[in-house]
């Protein structure tokens, strides 16, 4: 219970963070302003200024439009691509199930960070090198929910009944099996999500991300290493906001599971 | 594969512990690996760094920009000053075997064919290298006042005429050679016990540590594993500044940090283009941003630390004047201008002064890319195939200016900027014949047909920062890009 | 049994062969012209050539997908680019790091949640409890780069206990292993109180509790039997979760292991090295998941028979 009032909360709070920060951040969060580096948190700068001068908070407000966008973006291609290919899977079944299952098992042996990586090499590390990482990286999760979930829906007596109706396989697919999917994969979209930010965090502090000046919160934190025992304003704000996104949307995952358990139990 | 680590962790333990044991050992740490060990194929200064002491050629660098005799023990100018006759001492190579005159021909012949060495082009000058009975007689077309110092170049070193795979296992006469090499992770250099001076340097082991991350550097030079950094990079001055047992050695680089515009890549062709981004640029803001002040501005191809030189009066040809700049973009047409600013990801200060410069360029309404290439991309990419539009760099210093200057003439292989201006070549073809005052008026001029023609933006030149236990005595600065092991001790 | 173990073995070497395929396809048919990729636009025409050859470009690309297939197997791996050494002999010397860091982290992990899965699940509603619930949650969320600066700033900076990078003996390793163990730590332990929980509401538990049977008997014996299957899988799956993560603590603490290789090849566009090390590394994985696989097959019969 008190999970879910948490999830809601610190995603809401991120939400809010992105769409201010669309229209409004207190400084331009590229601005360079040398003389007023390594400024600590304080009235002007609430959570300081960096190595060049630039507002923190300013740049982790729009980070965060960067790094929400992004993931959202990816989860959202995997997604597209891992439902249907789930829809495909369990319903029918047989030869097609078996490959389309052997297929996710081998992208899964591929965790997204070395996918990312191995793209990172043909292309040139930047956007489309995180997006598309994450985005295989998410297929064959989606997969398996999606196709579990059919499993399950496909034998109920009243997918059945309306079979024995003569209702077409797409009827099927549309009316039946479709609306059922949605608890299980607001789930994982919440934890796909949740991972995402963690991933292209990861691949920018590693320098195949979002490149500079673009601000991004694993970028961020590559460059404040240098400063820690300077500025250790620099190391915590971004990886507390990180942590923060992170756990939000690990926690409204967790609820709609808690959510559901509940729901059954009635059954 | 365990055995393998459990040697190294052995062999990495021992050297830890060797400081109270009596084998005098020193770790030094740097940021990459060499790029090869083949005097005629590397371009990299960072790896003459180490090579300076493996190799030797027929003279060497002195602390003072001066040349000292090394594998020649004196040497012959005739009156027309086009033929140099060297006279070679009685010196043993690394594997043992003896420098004959024939070694020297080769390695010279080597280094001076285009075919085969990459700064062929440096050596040009030379017409014939003749071999004679225990001396070698080097004939210049015309008399150059460069040579002798060029030959102090990793380029001009001495190696036995039949080395194979030199790249990996050099073959030298210094006073160190390679014992050890492990890509990412160390250099291994012991002490030549068969130097021709007789004289031993201290340290019988160095380790070249190999440690890409400037925090771990500051972090292992605190903790005693690593005794030098060489070149200190300035971001993380302050976590070594007052630190108790680590002292500091201040130098003038002798580097100059400069952007470098493809001038035959339009628009940057458009001299108005050049001066505009030079005009555009807020140079004391990157001196404090990026390089914390430690630095000199400058506005000349050559820096202060060449004294004789350097032209002081050219910082009104360029100031900040970003109203001045916006209007010759509009005379060019070039207000919406995009470009990529191409950097190399190992060196931070460059990476910083390129974003503060992004940023200041961005102000001026145009639309900067930043492309952050590994090192060994950025030579391919930038050095070697001029493939870029704008990009920043540090040229290391050399002893004489003619060969600081001549990388800028029309046909230079080293004129990556693809400038071309026919007062500038005349001039450098007649600094190299000139003497005295006449010489020094020559290059003046010079510096300023730089300064006002841009084939690229002059920064800075940075000081060099050498981090080292209180305990290490002995350091030397050159003005040129090596580190003097041989010089050191406890 | 002997089906489980053929079927699981022969799904592995499939997947193997995918993924080969697949990493194969994506670095060396995918650029369309490696040798354009790897020396640029501009190089000359002498070192194309040579490059074409070294990498047998002329010929069809299944072939060569057989040709690398046939010599990865066999243990001849190429020369990186890049270095010109063999990149049998970088992998040798950066994969025992590597590989002792994951184990000792996987293990300090499984150590480590014991204990913190077992209390959440018997005194669900204690204080303790829910504060280790709640560390657990923001222990998944914490980037492990940023735990692993953190670790930094703490034990070596302020406290010069441990060292900071490098690889220097076992000392190195101890943040390395407590920064990837964390969130390993946190995922099992939540696993383990699931499986805990919904262990100690089957009927059996409450039978035997109202038949007198001893808690703590009743506890250890079978609950946690049952329930440990639950976290094993998910360590399983975990493995491939820690290899990624190994990459980038190594980046984090210096340490010269197969991550930093990796990226090193990854940013000077060294193809051959890059496919190998990733081939190596899922390769570790998919045989990691098939001894669990079979473990589990062995410890729960029901698995057999899927």
């Amino acid at each position: 219970m008190n999970s879910r009032r948490w999830g809601i909360f610190l995603v809401g709070l991120l939400l809010a963070c992105t769409v201010v920060g669309w229209f409004y951040t207190p400084y331009d969060p590229n601005e360079t302003r040398v003389a007023e580096r390594f400024q600590p948190p304080g009235w002007k700068h609430l959570l300081g200024t960096d190595h060049f001068g630039r507002d923190v908070l300013s740049r982790l407000l729009w980070g965060a439009r960067i790094s929400l966008a992004v993931g959202a973006a990816a989860v959202c291609l995997g997604a597209v691509a891992g439902i249907a290919l789930g829809l495909a899977s369990g319903f029918l079944g047989g030869w097609w199930d078996e490959l389309l299952m052997r297929l996710s098992t081998t992208l899964q042996a591929l965790p997204s960070i070395l996918l990312a990586l191995l793209l990172a090499t043909i292309w040139s590390p930047g956007v489309p090198v995180v997006l598309w990482g994450i985005a295989l990286g998410n297929i064959p999760v989606f997969l398996r929910v999606t196709r579990n979930q059919v499993l399950s829906i496909k034998e109920r007596p009243y997918v059945e009944a309306a079979r024995a109706l003569g209702a077409s396989d797409l009827r099927i697919v549309l009316h039946h099996i479709l609306p059922n999917l949605g608890g299980a994969l607001m789930v994982q979209f919440s934890v796909s999500l949740a991972g995402a930010i963690l991933a292209e965090a990861s691949l920018s502090y590693l320098g195949v991300g979002i490149q500079p000046p673009e601000p991004s919160w694993g970028r961020m934190l590559r460059e404040a290493q240098a400063f820690g025992a300077l500025a250790p304003w620099l190391v915590l704000a971004p990886g507390a906001f990180i942590a923060l996104a992170v756990v939000g949307f690990n926690l409204l995952g967790d609820s709609w599971i808690l959510g559901r358990e509940r729901v059954y139990k009635g059954e | 594969m365990w055995r393998r680590m459990g040697l190294g962790i052995a062999v990495l333990l021992i050297i830890v512990w060797s400081g109270g044991a009596g084998a005098q050992v020193l770790n030094i740490a740097i940021p990459q690996d060499p790029d090869s060990f083949d005097p005629i194929r590397t371009v990299a200064a960072a790896t003459s760094e180490v090579a300076f002491n493996i190799y030797e050629g027929l003279v060497k660098a002195t602390p003072e920009g001066g040349v000292a005799p090394a594998l020649a023990t004196h040497w012959e100018v005739d009156a027309s000053g086009t033929k140099y006759t060297f006279f070679l001492r009685e010196a043993v190579f690394h594997d043992g075997s003896s420098v004959t005159v024939r070694d020297v021909v080769e390695s010279l012949n080597r280094a001076r064919d285009p075919e085969l060495a990459v700064r062929a082009g440096e050596l040009s000058m030379i017409k014939e290298v003749k071999a004679l009975d225990n001396a070698v007689q080097v004939e210049l077309y015309e008399p150059n006042g460069a040579f002798l110092y060029l030959l102090t170049e990793v380029y001009a070193s001495i190696y036995p005429a039949e080395a194979e795979n030199l790249s990996r296992q050099p073959v030298g006469t210094g006073p160190y050679y390679l014992a050890d090499w492990r890509p990412n992770q160390h250099l291994e250099l012991r002490r030549f016990e068969q130097h021709w001076s007789g004289e031993l340097p201290y340290f019988s082991q160095v380790n070249f540590l190999i440690i890409p991350d400037e925090n771990s550097m500051v972090l292992n030079l605190k903790a005693g594993r690593v005794q030098l950094i060489p070149r200190l990079e300035v971001s993380v001055l302050h976590q070594v500044e007052n630190s108790p047992g680590i002292k500091i050695h201040t130098s003038p680089m002798n580097l100059v940090q400069l952007f470098a515009i493809n001038n035959s890549r339009p628009p940057f062709d458009d001299l108005r283009v050049r001066r505009a981004l030079a005009l555009g640029l807020n140079r004391e803001e990157i001196l404090l941003g990026a390089a914390w002040g430690q630095g000199v501005l400058l506005d000349s191809a050559l820096s202060p630390a060449m004294a004789g030189f350097y032209n002081d009066q050219l910082n009104e040809i360029n100031p900040y004047d970003p109203q001045q700049a916006k209007e010759l973009l509009r005379e060019a047409g070039q207000e919406n201008l995009r470009f990529t600013l191409t950097l190399p990801a190992n060196y931070p200060l460059h990476v910083q002064a390129g974003e503060l410069a992004a940023q200041q360029w961005e102000r001026l309404g145009l639309e900067v890319d930043l492309e952050i290439v590994e090192w060994g991309t950025w030579l391919e990419r930038v050095y070697t195939q001029r493939n870029y539009e704008v990009s920043i760099i540090g040229l290391a210093g050399r002893l004489d200016p003619h060969a600081i200057l001549v990388r800028y003439t029309t046909d230079s292989s080293r004129n990556f900027f693809n400038f071309s201006n026919s007062r500038y070549d005349e001039l450098i073809e007649l600094g190299l014949r000139a003497q005295g005052e006449e010489r020094r008026a020559i290059y003046l001029e010079a510096q300023e047909i730089l300064a006002r023609e841009l084939p690229g933006i002059f920064i800075m030149d940075p000081l060099q920062m050498a981090a080292m236990r209180e305990d290490i005595q002995g350091w030397r600065s050159y003005p040129t890009y090596v580190v003097d092991l041989a010089s050191l001790y406890q | 049994m002997k089906r489980f173990l053929w079927r699981r073995t022969g799904g592995f070497i499939f997947t193997a062969l995918l993924v080969s395929f697949a990493t194969f396809f994506i670095v060396q048919v995918l650029p369309g012209d490696p040798a354009l990729l790897m020396l640029g636009t501009e190089a000359s025409p002498a070192s194309y050539a040579r490059l074409r050859r070294e990498l047998n470009l002329d010929q069809p690309a299944l072939q060569r997908y057989l040709q690398w297939l046939g010599s990865f197997i066999s243990g001849q791996w190429g020369n990186s680019w890049r270095y010109s050494l063999p990149v049998r002999e970088l992998v040798s010397q950066a994969f025992p790091l590597s590989f002792a860091l994951a184990l000792l982290a996987v293990a300090l992990a499984a150590l480590a949640s014991l204990p913190a899965g077992m209390y959440m699940a018997v005194r669900p509603h204690s204080p303790s409890s829910r504060v280790l619930s709640v560390l657990t949650q923001v222990a998944l969320g914490m980037p492990q780069f940023w735990v692993g600066i953190l670790l930094i700033q703490l034990f070596a900076v302020g406290f010069h206990l441990l060292p900071a990078g490098g690889f220097e003996g076992w000392q190195s390793l101890i943040l390395p292993t407590l920064t990837l163990a964390l969130p390993r730590t946190a995922i099992l332990s939540r696993f383990l109180r699931a499986g805990m929980l919904e262990g100690l509401g089957q009927d059996y538990v409450r039978t035997a509790q109202a038949k007198g049977v001893a808690g703590p008997v009743v506890l250890f014996k079978h609950v946690l039997r049952n329930a440990a299957l639950g976290p094993l899988t998910a360590a399983g799956v975990q493995f491939a979760q820690l290899l990624a993560g190994t990459i980038v603590v190594e980046q984090v603490f210096g340490l010269p292991g197969l991550g930093q290789l990796l990226l090193n090849g990854v940013f000077q566009r060294d193809l051959p090295l890059v496919q190998t090390v990733v081939m190596l590394v899922v390769l570790v994985i998919l045989a990691f998941d098939l001894v669990f696989d079979l473990c589990l097959g062995l410890l729960d019969p029901r698995i057999r028979y899927e």
